[in-house]
């Protein structure tokens, strides 16, 4: 599912359709200092989310804290470099604070972005499916 | 004219349901790592089995593979691998973290067992003081459990026998009774009694038994600021030992007399077999937690529930168990971590 998921990211990073940021995004802005900063924060995004979905079961009745479903629904990409930018892309229902952790909602495509010379880490959240054409790096320098 | 009177009056007594409840109303349930508000509003999923939290934004959790410590920005700071169980609690100035750990260790043609191991944290994630329960026992004189582990449970660790079932770890506040010496922990071990630890955790001793509890399931055993115990009883039984029921009291261990019962009528209305959590909220409210129905605020002397919430045992729209839930205030760590609520 990853791979599909860097597949879709490969496409849409190919696409000659450079785009603005689209107007349903939610942008938060982290400060760096440098890309190795950059890359920090983005792995210590993807591996919170890991550490969030991570399935336990109960210990009485064996339950597991997440159902498969849920666990399809909230999928989380790889921090990987891709060109000039560093970026993980990920799949999750977000609640109405934008938060992850849920099994019911709007799903979101949330992107954490950094391109090269900068000194921020987009955190960027768009409500499933994004606009045509959108990929992160149209929405780099 | 009429409806004007009726609005009026419901503007100034506020729904009945929840007067006494005002002054909590801001404040935050936490199931396991979860945050709700008293409108069954999720404010935040954060990862782990139990969790502990900070102003900063920060929190500890602890999981059946770690305890971590992780910052408002995500990032792990530290964590110490094992398997970590029931709660997780703060010092009362929130210096140092009180953790229940496991110890899984081969007993010969006995297959694995499994202990408790008491774990004394600060922020740093330095291990300041440890104790297991198989060097508690032996101190105090009380028999192993040799309780066969669920199906779950065994998977979970690895382990197919405990000793011991240790189930709540606290500071003792200052307090009159003698018996409890502030600075030091109240332990509670699951049908083997109440353990009283020095600061250090390097001397124990059992704590007064209470006749209500002895030698039945108990939860969350706390000693409150008038010396007394506070605890969930998860199983009484009536006079043929039949049809098991569950209380919540605060007992004075020196005259064994409850200051408060809270029980369901009839009384096997409430009854949880494995979990059960209580909070002193104040002087009159507690907070009560079962295992499978809900969350209440109890005014013990007017003896009301003013509020029932059932969201902390139907997360993610799937009933489910709760361990214990509490109450916080969780303004500033909301806030810091960007969440509005």
């Amino acid at each position: 599912m990853t791979s599909c998921l860097l597949l879709i990211l490969a496409f849409l990073m190919g696409c000659s359709t450079v785009t603005n940021m689209p107007e349903s995004a939610a942008v938060r802005r982290i400060p760096v200092d440098s890309k190795d900063q950059a890359k920090k924060v983005i792995e210590n995004h993807v591996r919170y989310l890991r550490l969030l979905f991570e399935q336990s079961r109960d210990p009485y009745y064996g339950t597991p804290k997440w159902s498969d479903e849920c666990l399809k629904a909230n999928e989380i990409g790889e921090s990987a470099a891709a060109g000039a930018a560093l970026l993980s892309v990920s799949n999750l229902i977000l609640d109405s604070k934008s938060q992850p952790g849920h099994c019911k909602g709007v799903s979101h495509t949330v992107v954490m972005l950094y391109c090269d010379g900068q000194k921020e880490v987009q955190e960027i959240k768009i409500p499933n499916p994004p606009p045509a054409g959108f990929g992160p790096r149209g929405l780099c320098p | 004219m009429r409806l004007w009177m009726c609005l009026l009056v419901v503007f100034v007594s506020g729904p009945s349901y929840g007067r006494g409840l005002e002054k909590f109303w801001n404040h935050q349930l936490v199931t396991g790592c979860t945050v709700l508000d008293f409108n069954d509003t999720i404010l935040a999923q954060l990862p782990g089995k139990f969790c502990a939290f900070f102003d900063d934004g920060s929190f500890v959790s602890a999981s059946d593979t770690h305890l971590r410590f992780i910052t408002k920005d995500n990032e792990v700071k530290w964590e110490i691998p094992g398997h970590f169980h029931h709660q997780l609690n703060l010092s009362i100035d929130k210096t140092k973290i009180l953790a229940l750990g496991s110890r899984i260790f081969p007993v010969k043609s006995n297959g694995s067992f499994r202990s408790d191991r008491l774990m004394v944290v600060d922020l740093a994630g330095k291990i300041l003081h440890e104790a297991d329960s198989e060097e508690v026992l032996k101190t105090t004189g009380i028999r192993w459990l040799a309780w066969e582990m669920t199906q779950a449970f065994r998977e979970i660790t690895g382990a197919g026998i405990e000793m011991s079932h240790f189930n709540s770890f606290y500071e003792i506040p200052k307090n009159p009774n003698p018996a409890f010496k502030a600075g030091g922990y109240i332990v509670n071990g699951h049908s083997q009694g109440s353990f009283i630890f020095s600061p250090d955790l390097q001397s124990v001793t059992l704590a007064p038994p209470l006749r209500i509890a002895f030698l039945n399931n108990s939860h969350d055993v706390q000693v409150t600021e008038r010396g007394n115990l506070l605890l969930f009883v998860n199983k009484h039984r009536d006079g043929r030992h039949e049809n098991p029921f569950s209380t919540v009291n605060e007992v004075d261990p020196r005259t064994q007399k409850s200051v408060f019962e809270f029980s369901a009528t009839p009384k096997e209305l409430f009854y949880s077999e494995y979990c059960g959590g209580v909070q002193e909220l104040d002087g009159d409210h507690v907070l009560i937690s079962d295992q499978l129905t809900g969350t209440f605020v109890y005014a013990t002397k007017r003896k009301k529930i003013l509020s029932a919430v059932r969201k902390t045992h139907k997360l993610n729209n799937t009933p489910g168990q709760a361990q214990q839930v509490k109450l916080f205030d969780l303004g500033k760590f909301l806030t810091s971590r960007g969440i509005k609520f």
